[in-house]
């Protein structure tokens, strides 16, 4: 049930027309990612930032590091958090306001992905053991909504990561003193999850649905897989259902897709896997 | 994370910390129609966790906008009560019962004929009196049999289970220090009788094969509490007729 | 007999899910078709009718129809017309001229010296169209319609209706008589109750929900009975009747305000 306006009945039948030719709206396979941009750093003010195009959804992710506690069961581990604003100017459906349930839970797939892997070593942002730890916030900003901000999303949070620069600090046991230091260091990060999101449309499962094939889709699931063959998250979403075979067809796409994904990624922020 | 030193979630005899073994249900039971107000109502308990679900509507909905002129719409407020955990929740929505409740909303959606009635709302309201992992698994069948018992005309009930990995194996149904110190937990909820499957989710890591097996054995599971369900449905009326037949 | 399977027993009770026939069947309320096999949507119980295969709910919201005959709580008074709650999905409208046969000037009169909020009402529903509005009329209704003063108002799930009814009014003659009470059923599944005694006016009631909880079970009007004349002898005793109301069995009037 997504907040879509009404579509034409014409651009539905024609959706489901093509895709029963095995086509899809916009010429692509149903395997195929659009055309991706990643652009990181463009934010000098945060840590880290990337600025990631897909098709013409458009999502901006910035990084920002403070200092905290951390929390009561894990005394030594940094903190992350994740949130996203689903902010009017990107769609006529976004409402201005606390994020609604959409930006919930696409920041909630898209962190779990990354915490469930473990990506960010967590570890090695412990100042002082169940007092002071370093805490990642990664905010994400739609920009222009045109379908699959999962997917979007999941790229712009790892190429973020992955270029975020953090102030070296020192910190004085005596005095309890914490000085930031004109020092930056690469924040650890150990491995590349990314979603891989699937819509259900006439019983056809295609890859990084538009918003044209969002608003008829019957169903959706998202497979984050890492470059280590684990999977880190999965998430039906929406009505609709999925027989065992095409919740196996995911996996196996995603596996694939996301590998593919990683080295578009990782070469367009120069770097190897970590 | 956190493990307690020493903890083992599975002995060498295979049973696990509540004495389960790998592919073995909690303790479930179910009753039907128990609340006076709502158009129906269930309550699960399953392993600890303690479960009411009712059902208001279809009813008309406002403002008007809400309103979808061709079905009913659906709304799910999965909520935990302060004194259900360990440590208080603060009451009220969080992020994760706001996802939570969004994702059995469209567990739920599939199974039900919400074309029968345009511009009106049904209500499911989910609360947990008591947690112990598996609550949204719980809440969904609770949620199916009160939809059930308010005559909501559905395609199938939904029924649900999760299964997960602890100590390196596949097992079903965690409960709470399992899915605290394990390594995944996989819940799904299935329309039985076509194997439709409504819910899905993953938070851990597991390998493709691990997944799936995980995938399979939740599905086991949740026919298992299919039948409970229907049971438990029957079992309201089957308590009258006994009632009635043993007067005489 | 038709080719094809059926796969439950007459009156058997079934959820949602249920594989009910298989083959040249007919689907009728509380099924759903897939195929050429008719499964169960609710709660309720089997009646296969020739070809035709059903599911009387045990439960369910009130769907009208029109031609029922409702009972209905005036929540809101409009321009030229009332609110009415028949506890339906929908709310219902009676029109001005709907409500009576004379003429209205709606500039001079306040309708709320007809009907005002809170009363309750008996009216048909009129018509019932595909964007869910609900017309009732009043006129030709027993009463005028109302508003029904005296009584009280108990709820009863609307399938089962025609069980509290009975045969033929089998059911509700014989409660009315028992209890010496008035009582107007809706196929809604609201029910009016009054009676000059308090005592045998919450008999009624009692009777009436023992109907509405046990509807599923057979033997169902004897237990009744029984019940009810249990009951009478405990308030005769207690002083509250003075004689026990004679039974004449067979003879039954009219007088079923509700339609089985």
């Amino acid at each position: 049930m997504s907040d879509a306006p009404v579509m034409a009945g014409i651009m539905r039948d024609r959706i489901l027309n093509l895709l029963k030719k095995g086509k899809r709206i916009d010429g692509r396979g149903f395997e195929d990612y659009r055309d991706v941009e990643i652009k990181t750093n463009v934010i000098e003010k945060a840590e880290g930032s990337a600025w990631v195009r897909l098709g013409e959804t458009r999502v901006l992710v910035g990084i920002k590091v403070d200092v905290g506690e951390p929390f009561p069961d894990l005394p030594d581990r940094g903190v992350m958090t994740t949130n996203v604003e689903l902010v009017p100017l990107a769609s006529p459906t976004f409402e201005p306001g606390p994020p609604d349930e959409n930006a919930i839970e696409l920041a909630r797939i898209v962190d779990r992905g990354i915490r469930e892997s473990q990506a960010v070593e967590l570890e090695k942002l412990v100042i002082v053991p169940g007092k002071l730890v370093r805490v990642i916030f990664i905010d994400v900003h739609v920009l222009d909504h045109d379908g699959n901000l999962i997917d979007a999303t999941g790229l712009g949070a790892m190429a973020a990561l992955l270029t975020a620069r953090i102030p070296k600090l020192e910190y004085n046991g005596e005095t309890g003193e914490l000085v930031r230091l004109d020092e930056y260091e690469p924040l650890p990060v150990r491995h590349v999850p990314l979603p891989v999101t699937f819509a259900k449309i006439g019983g056809n499962m295609v890859v990084d649905p538009s918003l044209d094939e969002e608003r008829v889709m019957e169903s959706r699931i998202t497979v984050t897989f890492d470059e280590t063959g684990h999977v880190s998250a999965v998430q039906k979403g929406e009505g609709g259902s999925f027989k065992l075979e095409e919740v196996m067809y995911a996996v196996d796409t995603a596996m694939r897709k996301s590998s593919e994904l990683r080295e578009m990624l990782l070469s367009s922020v120069d770097r190897g896997l970590p | 994370m956190g493990r307690p030193e020493g903890l083992k979630l599975i002995d060498e005899n295979g049973k696990r910390v509540d004495g389960r073994k790998k592919y073995e249900l909690r303790k479930i039971d179910m009753e039907v129609g128990i609340l006076k107000n709502a158009d129906g109502s269930a309550y699960v308990e399953w392993g600890k966790n303690k479960i009411l679900a009712a059902v208001y509507g279809p009813r008309e909905i406002h403002p008007k906008h809400l309103q979808r002129p061709d079905m009913a719409v659906l709304r799910v407020r999965y909520n935990m009560a302060p004194f259900s955990v360990e440590e208080r929740k603060k009451p009220g929505p969080d992020r994760r019962s706001v996802e939570i409740s969004k994702v059995i909303r469209g567990a739920l959606e599939p199974a039900l004929l919400l074309e029968m009635f345009p511009r009106t709302v049904i209500d499911v309201f989910i609360e947990v009196l008591q947690a112990d992992a598996g609550t949204r698994v719980a809440g969904i069948t609770a949620a199916s049999l009160a939809l059930a018992d308010a005559g909501i005309p559905m395609r199938d009930l939904v029924a649900a289970c999760a299964a997960g990995k602890i100590d390196g194996e596949i097992v079903l149904d965690l409960n709470k220090d399992e899915d605290n110190y394990g390594e995944a937990d996989v819940p799904v909820a299935i329309m039985p009788l076509k194997n439709d499957i409504t819910l899905l989710q993953m938070d851990g890591y597991l390998t493709r094969d691990e997944l799936l097996e995980a995938v399979k054995l939740a599905i086991k599971g949740a026919k298992a509490v299919y039948q409970k369900q229907r049971e438990a449905l029957k079992e309201k009326y089957l308590q009258i007729a006994q009632e009635v037949a043993g007067n005489e | 007999m038709k080719k094809g399977s059926i796969f439950v027993k007459p009156r058997e009770l079934v959820v949602p899910g249920t594989l009910l026939v298989q083959g040249p069947f007919k689907n009728g309320r509380g099924t759903f078709r897939e195929g050429n096999r008719i499964y169960s949507t609710v709660v309720g119980l089997v009646e296969i009718r020739g070809d035709l295969v059903r599911v009387i709910p045990l439960e369910g919201p009130y769907m009208p129809e029109v031609g029922d005959n409702v009972l209905g709580k005036i929540v809101d008074v409009r321009f030229s017309n009332w609110v009415v709650d028949i506890g339906a999905p929908y709310e219902a409208s009676l029109r001005v001229q709907d409500a009576t046969e004379e003429r209205i000037d709606i500039m001079k009169t306040d309708l709320r010296r007809i009907f005002d909020i809170g009363d309750v009402i008996y009216a048909k529903i009129k018509a019932y169209n595909e964007v869910n509005q609900i017309d009732l009329t009043t006129r030709g209704m027993p009463f005028k319609g109302g508003p029904l003063r005296g009584g009280q108002l108990v709820t009863i799930t609307p399938s089962k209706v025609p069980r509290v009814i009975g045969k033929g009014g089998s059911m509700i003659n014989m409660i009315k008589k028992l209890t010496n009470t008035r009582i107007i059923v809706g196929q809604n599944g609201w029910v009016w109750v009054s009676g000059r005694n308090g005592e045998l006016e919450r008999l009624a009631i009692e009777a009436i929900l023992k109907v509405d909880r046990e509807s599923h079970t057979q033997g169902l009007t004897d237990r009744v009975k029984e019940f009810l004349l249990e009951k009478l002898r405990e308030l005769k005793e207690r002083g509250v009747i003075t004689e026990l109301p004679k039974i004449d069995e067979g003879k039954e009037g009219g007088g079923n305000d509700g339609k089985t």
